[in-house]
């Protein structure tokens, strides 16, 4: 603070001649600025602007596009299906199309990353969805080869989702897992990812944790939509591979 | 001497402003301190406290684990053995999902660190559930006797064993599935307790329509 002393200006100082003692002289000269002062709040402040500044930068970058919980997702159905399905060998009426949850075949359509360019039979499927499987389908007459590409992509080497071309579906693309559905568009909606990266295999929704999506029969031979219910599935009979099924992103 | 001297000029105080960026300073520390404890996560606890030995948490993991294995081991032993398509497929899904479980479960035990033996089986079960356990078995588990005879066993009379053996399985491991999904303190211990208290119980009716259609007859519940 010392540099701030105001000196005195001469015409203050012109009482000493005359023996007099002198005064302060404060508020004598206009006040000086505290510069001091002023340059540490200044340093203060922008540091803190900044620090502020890049922890908010960070929070909205790490929300961007976020999905914690399936309310995040827009235009998601949910539905309440009881763990613990029937296993049937019969077909099944279900409520929803494609199905979300019910009785359902006992044996499951392989869910490991499996892109079928076939209508599976839909009682395999739901098995799937107990698994914690999701399960991409799409209507073949509304979706160009290249928008099947982009859902196989989507699919394609990630164990726990299956797609499959759905006769009669009311939307270009559905997306559902067990208890859960959004229907969509186009191949570009952003919520697809989200749908995807969020329900495979969440254990939070699926009735059997930890359980298998392969079965490599299925696989070989899918059961396709109408078909009767046959033991595809750890079987001792040889199985040949039959087209229908690929795990080649080829729509 | 007439000349005094200089006494030191105290500064102007233009004390309104002085007072304002003093302000402003103090403030800007305060949001930098509070930013960095944010930052540091100063002052947030580290969520639920560990379970110990003794809680349910970790005596349902670990029963729970050890009650699986045989599962799996009975399981494997049919997908080796079963001719039966409907048998092997039910072994295969028995045997992957309890395995799955099984390294949840043992994983929760090593981060908390307890041990995956040892204790007193089914302890952590109020009101004396540890008397349930006989010679070291818990309900439902098959004696050494019974594995023996069941790897003897082949074709339609190893089918109709197996489904007797592990509809027992599934209705012993019920009751601690139940217990820990009411009383267990991590929300993740609840979900799977509950998951596997209600997927065996189902699995346990299908398992009952499979043994009569093969012709056996369920043992004794335990």
């Amino acid at each position: 603070m010392a540099k701030d002393r105001t000196p005195a200006r001469p015409g203050a100082t012109g009482n000493r001649a005359k023996g007099g003692r002198t005064r302060p002289v404060a508020n004598v000269v206009a006040p000086q600025r505290p510069w001091g002062l002023i340059a540490g709040a200044l340093v203060v402040v922008l540091f803190a602007a900044a620090v502020i500044t890049y922890a908010v930068v960070k929070v909205n970058e790490a929300n961007a596009n976020k999905v914690e919980s399936p309310d995040d997702i827009s235009g998601l159905q949910a539905y309440e299906y009881a763990a613990g399905q029937e296993h049937v060998t019969t077909p099944v009426e279900y409520t929803e199309s494609p199905p979300v949850g019910g009785a359902h075949d006992a044996f499951w359509a392989d869910c490991t990353g499996t892109v079928y360019d076939v209508d599976i039979r839909h009682e395999n499927a739901v098995h799937s969805l107990e698994h914690g499987a999701v399960w991409v389908t799409y209507d073949p007459d509304a979706l160009s080869d290249g928008d099947v590409e982009k859902l196989a992509d989507l699919v394609d080497g990630v164990s726990g989702r299956m797609l499959s071309p759905y006769a009669g579906l009311d939307s270009p693309i559905s997306v559902q897992s067990w208890n859960h559905q959004l229907k969509v568009d186009s191949a570009d909606d952003e919520r697809l990812a989200q749908f995807a990266d969020l329900m495979t295999r969440n254990s939070d929704f699926h009735p059997e944790v930890g359980a298998s999506c392969e079965n490599p029969d299925f696989l070989a031979s899918p059961i396709l939509a109408g078909e009767d219910s046959a033991p595809v599935g750890q079987s001792d009979m040889p199985t040949t591979t039959t087209p229908g099924a690929t795990e080649t992103t080829e729509p | 001497m007439t000349e005094a001297p200089a006494t030191p000029v105290p500064p102007a105080r233009p004390g309104g402003l002085r007072t304002a960026l003093l302000a402003v300073i103090g403030l800007g520390l305060l949001l930098l301190g509070g930013g960095l404890a944010v930052a540091l996560g100063i002052g947030q606890d580290g969520g639920p406290a560990t379970p110990t030995a003794d809680s349910v948490d970790a005596g349902f993991s670990r029963d729970m684990a050890i009650h699986h294995l045989q599962g799996v081991e009975m399981a494997n032993l049919a997908l080796e053995r079963s001719e039966d398509a409907e048998v092997r497929q039910l072994a295969f899904d028995i045997s992957s999902t309890q395995t799955n479980q099984t390294g949840r479960m043992q994983g929760w035990l090593s981060l908390w660190g307890v041990p995956p033996t040892g204790g007193e089986r089914m302890a952590w079960m109020a009101d004396g559930h540890g008397s349930m356990v006989m010679d070291g078995l818990m309900p439902g588990m098959a004696t050494e006797d019974e594995l023996t005879d069941l790897r003897g066993l082949s074709g339609a009379e190893f089918d109709v064993q197996f489904l007797r053996l592990m509809i027992r399985h599934h209705q012993g491991g019920l009751e601690m599935a139940q217990y820990a999904d009411e009383h267990a303190a991590l929300a993740a211990v609840r979900r799977l307790a509950r998951t596997i208290a209600e997927t065996q119980t189902a699995e346990t009716g299908t398992m009952t329509d499979m043994l009569a259609a093969r012709g056996g007859t369920p043992l004794p519940a335990p």
